[in-house]
C-alpha cells in the first residue's frame, strides 16, 4: 500500500540519515546567513532557487552589504576571447561571478568605476550597460543637429567615454568623431549625451572643439572630466605631457595643462623622444600620468592633485626580480593603469535590492599599497612574508588566481575593472613590487586571462581605416540614415615661394591673428592663408575717409583662405609693423594655418605660421651690421620675430 | 557552596560549573570552558551554575551538549590566552586538526550543533559549523542541496520556479 503511494520518490532519500524532514529549512535566519555569507556570489545566485527562505535571506540588503564586506575583492567586467557573446563579471581569482549576454561581439567594454558600464566600438556603436540589472541602453548613432553634414556616418571613427558628474550624479557619454583622414579634414567633432530616465527625446549635443587636436585613444575619465593628450602640431611646440580636458559637468573645455615631466626642462628633449612611454590613466579618482622606464624597469605615476595650480604628486615603482605571485600583481598594476573601473557587483538581476553597489574607493591591490599623497621614495622590501601577514586574505585570493587563471580560457578584449575597498590604506607604507622587467604592452599569455591594454586597443586610424563593422544591436532601428555627404573642397596646402631672384627667404615665424567672423569654417592645419594689405590711398573703397580713419584702416591686414573666405585680421602688433613694410615692397609674407579649426568665434586668436621674404634690394637691411641701426625700418619686425620665437 | 567566591578571577580554571541538558543529564565542566558561550558567560559571572544547582539548557540534548563541551574544552586554553600571540604553530595546527575532525560528523548531529552553537552563542563553533555547511553546499545545484540537506521534495510550483531560475541563470550553474 505504501509502495503504491510512493512508487519512486523515495530512492533519492534512501541511505541518507533522515533528519526531521524540514529541519534544515527551519534553520534560524541568523545561522543560515552565517552559512551563506561564506559562499561566493556565484553560488549564492544559484542557491536562491533552493527555497523561498534562502531567497529572502540572500535578497536582504543587510545580507548583501555583509557579503560585500566579506568578499571585497575587485571585480572586473570582462569579455573573453573564447566567448564574445557574453560579458562577464570576474573577480580577482578569475572566477566568473556573473555572465550577461552581449549581442554584439565587437563591442569593447569601456567602463569606469561607476554603476554603469559603457560598451562601444570605434565605429559609432555605443551602449550603456547596467551590470546590476543587465539593462542596456543603445545610444543613437545620429550626430548632433549641427554636425549632421559633417560626419561621414558610413565610416566614422569614434571615441567614447562615460563619466559621472559628481555634483549632480548625472552620467554623460562623450563622443568624438575623428575620421581616419582627419589630418586632411582637420576636424574632430565632439558631442555629449546625457543619460537619464527619459529616453525618447535624448540626443547628442554638439560641443565646441578645443584648439588642439587630441589623441583620441589617450582619453581617460577621472572625476567627471575627460582628459586627452594632444597631437603634435606643425612646429611641434607641444610638450608630450600637455593635456587638454573637458569638464562633463560644465560642458566646456578647460585650459590646457602641462604635465610634470616636461616641467623638468633638462629632460624635455629626452622625454619628447619617448612619448610612447607616457600613458594617461585614472587611479583613485585622480588623473595619473604613467611614465615607464625600461632600464632600470620602473614606473613613475604622477597624480594630478590640483588642477587649478597644476600640482602633481609622484610615486615610483621599482620592478625587480619576480616571483610568480608578484609577476601577476605587476600585470594587474599595469592593467590598472589602462583599465576602466566599475564599482558594482551583482549577482542577480531585476529585483531591486540585489544590487551590490559598492562605493569603494579604488586602490591598487593591497600588496601594492600606494602612497600617493606625498612624495614616495622607493625602498626595498624583498620579504614577501611581511606583506602576506599584513594582507593575508588578499594574498590568498591572488595565489588562487594563479592556479585558476591557468584553467581559464584565453581571454581577450576586456574592459576590466578593478576596485577594492580601501581600508585606510596605510599611507606610510611603500610597497615594492618585484615584477619582471617586461615591456609594458606585453600580453600575459601565461595568465590565461588576457587583460587588454586599452592603449593599444584603439587601432590607430591610419592603420586600420576599414575595420569590420559592428553589427547593429537587435531592436535597433534599421538605419536609413545614409546621408549624402558632400566632400568639402580640398584644402589649399601647396604654397609656392616667390621668385627667388627677387625675394630672399628671411625668417619663418608664428604670428597671431584675430578672427573677424564666426561660425563653421573649414580650416586645416597647413592650409594656405592669403593676406590682404590695405592700400595707402586716401580713397578707401569709393568713400573718402578722414586721415585718422585712413590711418586706422591702413593697419588692418586681413587674411583669408580659398575655401572659407575671410578668416580674420592680423593682430594689431603685426599689422602695424607689416603693413608699411609690405606696401613699400621691402617685405613679402606668406602664411599657413597652424591649427585646424572647425568653429570660429569672434575675436578668437588664430595662430599662423608665416614666412617672411625680404626684397633683394633691401638685403642690406637684414645685414647684422645694419640690423640695429635705429633708422632701420625692419627693426620692429626683428623685435616681433624675436618675441614670437622665429624658427 | 563557597565556590562562587573562590572561583572569581584567574582562578576560574579551577572552578567547575554544572550544565543540565534537556534530558536531564548533568555535565560538570570548567567555568573557563563553559564561558566560551556568550549565553552562559553572564550566568557564570553572576556565580550561577556552581555546586548543586546546575544551569539548565532545555534546548540542547545530552549528545549535542557533550559534543559542544568537547569543543569548548579543547578551545578554552587558547581562548584564555586571548588567541594567537603565544600559541605555537604546533598548537594551532593541533587545533585545526581537531576542528576538521570535529565537524566530520553526521548531518543530523551537525544540524543540532548549529542550533546549539546558535543558542549558546559560541562564536568559534558557529563559524566552524557554518564553514562546514558552506563547504557542503558549495558547487552544488539547488536540487542537490535540497537532497543533501533533506528538504522535502519540491512541490510542482517550486520545481517550476527552480527550472525558470536555471534558465535565467544558466551561467551560475556551470
Amino acid at each position: 500500500m505504501m509502495a503504491s503511494q510512493w512508487p519512486y520518490s523515495r530512492p533519492t532519500n534512501r541511505g541518507r540519515p533522515a533528519p526531521a524532514a524540514s529541519s534544515w529549512g527551519a534553520l534560524p535566519l541568523d545561522a543560515l546567513s552565517e552559512i551563506l555569507l561564506r559562499l561566493p556570489a556565484k553560488d549564492l545566485c544559484r542557491l536562491r532557487a533552493v527555497c523561498s527562505s534562502w531567497r529572502s535571506v540572500t535578497s536582504d540588503p543587510l545580507f548583501i552589504g555583509a557579503h560585500a564586506a566579506r568578499h571585497p575583492g575587485p571585480l572586473f567586467l570582462a569579455k573573453f576571447r573564447g566567448d564574445r557573446a557574453h560579458i562577464h563579471v570576474v573577480d580577482l581569482s578569475g572566477t566568473v561571478i556573473k555572465r550577461m549576454p552581449e549581442t554584439s561581439a565587437s563591442h569593447q567594454v569601456l567602463s569606469t568605476r561607476l554603476n554603469l558600464a559603457c560598451l562601444a566600438t570605434e565605429w559609432n556603436r555605443c551602449r550603456v550597460l547596467n551590470p546590476a540589472t543587465g539593462a542596456v541602453r543603445v545610444l543613437p548613432e545620429g550626430p548632433a543637429p549641427n554636425h549632421v553634414n559633417r560626419v561621414n556616418l558610413s565610416n566614422p571613427y569614434t571615441f567614447f567615454a562615460l563619466g559621472r558628474v559628481t555634483s549632480t550624479g548625472v552620467y554623460k557619454v562623450f563622443r568624438m568623431f575623428n575620421r581616419p583622414g582627419f589630418m586632411s579634414m582637420g576636424q574632430q567633432l565632439f558631442e555629449l549625451f546625457t543619460i537619464n530616465g527619459c529616453t525618447d527625446h535624448a540626443r547628442w549635443r554638439e560641443v565646441q572643439s578645443p584648439v588642439h587636436v587630441v589623441k583620441p585613444w589617450t582619453g581617460v575619465v577621472a572625476d567627471g572630466v575627460v582628459y586627452f593628450f594632444v597631437m603634435d602640431n606643425i612646429g611641434n611646440v607641444i610638450p608630450p605631457d600637455f593635456i587638454v580636458s573637458f569638464d562633463l559637468g560644465r560642458e566646456e573645455w578647460r585650459r590646457g595643462l602641462t604635465g610634470p615631466i616636461s616641467g623638468n626642462a633638462g629632460a624635455l628633449e629626452q622625454y619628447r623622444k619617448k612619448k610612447a612611454e607616457l600613458d594617461l590613466a585614472e587611479l583613485k579618482g585622480s588623473l595619473v600620468i604613467a611614465h615607464y622606464h625600461e632600464n632600470p624597469c620602473r614606473m613613475d605615476l604622477w597624480f594630478l592633485t590640483n588642477f587649478e595650480n597644476g600640482i602633481w604628486v609622484s610615486c615610483s615603482y621599482v620592478i625587480q626580480e619576480p616571483t610568480p605571485l608578484q609577476k601577476w600583481k605587476w600585470d594587474i598594476l599595469i592593467q590598472l593603469l589602462h583599465i576602466y573601473v566599475m564599482d558594482l557587483l551583482v549577482y542577480s538581476s531585476r529585483d531591486v535590492g540585489n544590487v551590490w553597489s559598492r562605493n569603494f574607493d579604488f586602490h591598487l591591490p593591497s600588496c601594492l599599497v600606494c602612497m600617493w599623497n606625498r612624495e614616495c621614495s622607493v625602498k626595498e622590501e624583498a620579504d614577501d612574508d611581511a606583506v602576506k601577514d599584513e594582507e593575508a586574505d588578499e594574498v590568498d585570493v591572488k595565489e588562487e588566481a594563479d592556479g585558476a587563471n591557468v584553467k581559464e580560457e584565453e581571454a581577450d578584449e576586456i574592459g576590466v575593472k578593478e576596485e577594492q575597498d580601501e581600508n585606510d590604506v596605510s599611507e606610510d607604507e611603500v610597497e615594492i613590487i618585484d615584477p619582471p622587467p617586461r615591456p609594458k604592452k606585453l600580453r600575459c599569455e601565461d595568465d590565461g586571462v588576457d587583460f587588454i591594454d586599452l592603449t593599444t586597443s584603439h587601432p590607430v586610424p591610419y592603420l586600420n581605416a576599414k575595420p569590420v563593422r559592428a553589427l547593429p544591436p537587435p531592436g535597433a532601428v534599421p538605419t536609413n540614415e545614409w546621408r549624402m555627404v558632400v566632400a568639402p573642397p580640398p584644402a589649399e596646402l601647396e604654397q609656392y615661394p616667390p621668385d627667388h631672384r627677387e625675394w630672399h627667404l628671411f625668417k619663418k615665424s608664428y604670428a597671431t591673428g584675430l578672427s573677424t567672423c564666426r561660425g563653421r569654417k573649414l580650416l586645416d592645419a597647413g592650409e594656405v592663408v592669403h593676406f590682404a594689405f590695405p592700400s595707402y590711398d586716401w580713397l578707401y573703397g569709393r568713400a573718402r575717409v578722414s586721415a585718422r580713419q585712413a590711418t586706422a584702416l591702413a593697419e588692418i591686414v586681413r587674411f583669408s583662405t580659398n575655401r572659407s573666405g575671410e578668416i580674420g585680421k592680423l593682430s594689431p602688433v603685426w599689422a602695424k609693423c607689416l603693413a608699411p613694410l609690405v606696401s613699400s615692397s621691402k617685405v613679402l609674407i606668406q602664411g599657413k594655418m597652424v591649427f585646424p579649426m572647425v568653429e570660429l568665434r569672434l575675436m578668437q586668436e588664430v595662430l599662423l605660421y608665416v614666412s617672411f621674404y625680404v626684397n633683394r634690394s633691401c638685403l642690406y637691411l637684414i645685414d647684422p651690421e645694419n640690423a640695429r641701426h635705429p633708422d632701420n625700418p625692419l627693426r620692429p619686425l626683428f623685435k616681433l620675430l624675436k618675441r614670437f620665437g622665429e624658427s | 557552596m563557597a565556590a562562587p567566591e573562590s572561583g572569581d578571577g584567574n582562578n576560574g580554571a579551577a572552578r567547575m560549573v554544572t550544565l543540565i541538558s534537556s534530558d536531564n543529564t548533568r555535565f560538570e565542566v570548567e567555568a573557563a570552558a563553559a564561558s566560551l558561550s556568550q549565553t552562559l558567560q553572564l550566568t557564570i559571572l553572576d556565580g550561577g551554575g556552581g555546586g548543586g544547582d546546575g544551569i539548565p539548557l532545555p534546548n540542547v540534548d545530552s549528545a549535542t551538549l557533550s559534543k559542544v563541551l568537547e569543543y569548548c574544552i579543547k578551545h578554552a586554553p587558547a581562548a584564555a590566552n586571548g588567541g594567537a600571540p603565544n600559541a605555537t604553530a604546533v598548537d594551532r595546527a593541533e587545533l585545526e586538526r581537531f576542528d576538521n575532525e570535529f565537524v566530520n560528523i553526521d548531518q543530523s548531529v551537525l544540524y543540532s550543533l548549529i542550533m546549539a552553537a546558535h543558542n549558546l552563542e559560541i562564536e568559534g563553533l558557529q563559524s566552524l559549523v557554518a564553514k562546514k555547511v558552506a563547504d557542503m553546499i558549495k558547487g552544488k545545484s539547488p536540487m542537490e542541496i535540497r537532497r543533501t540537506l533533506g528538504f522535502p521534495d519540491p512541490t510542482p510550483e517550486e520545481q517550476a520556479e527552480m527550472n525558470a531560475h536555471m534558465l535565467e541563470y544558466g551561467w551560475a550553474y556551470e
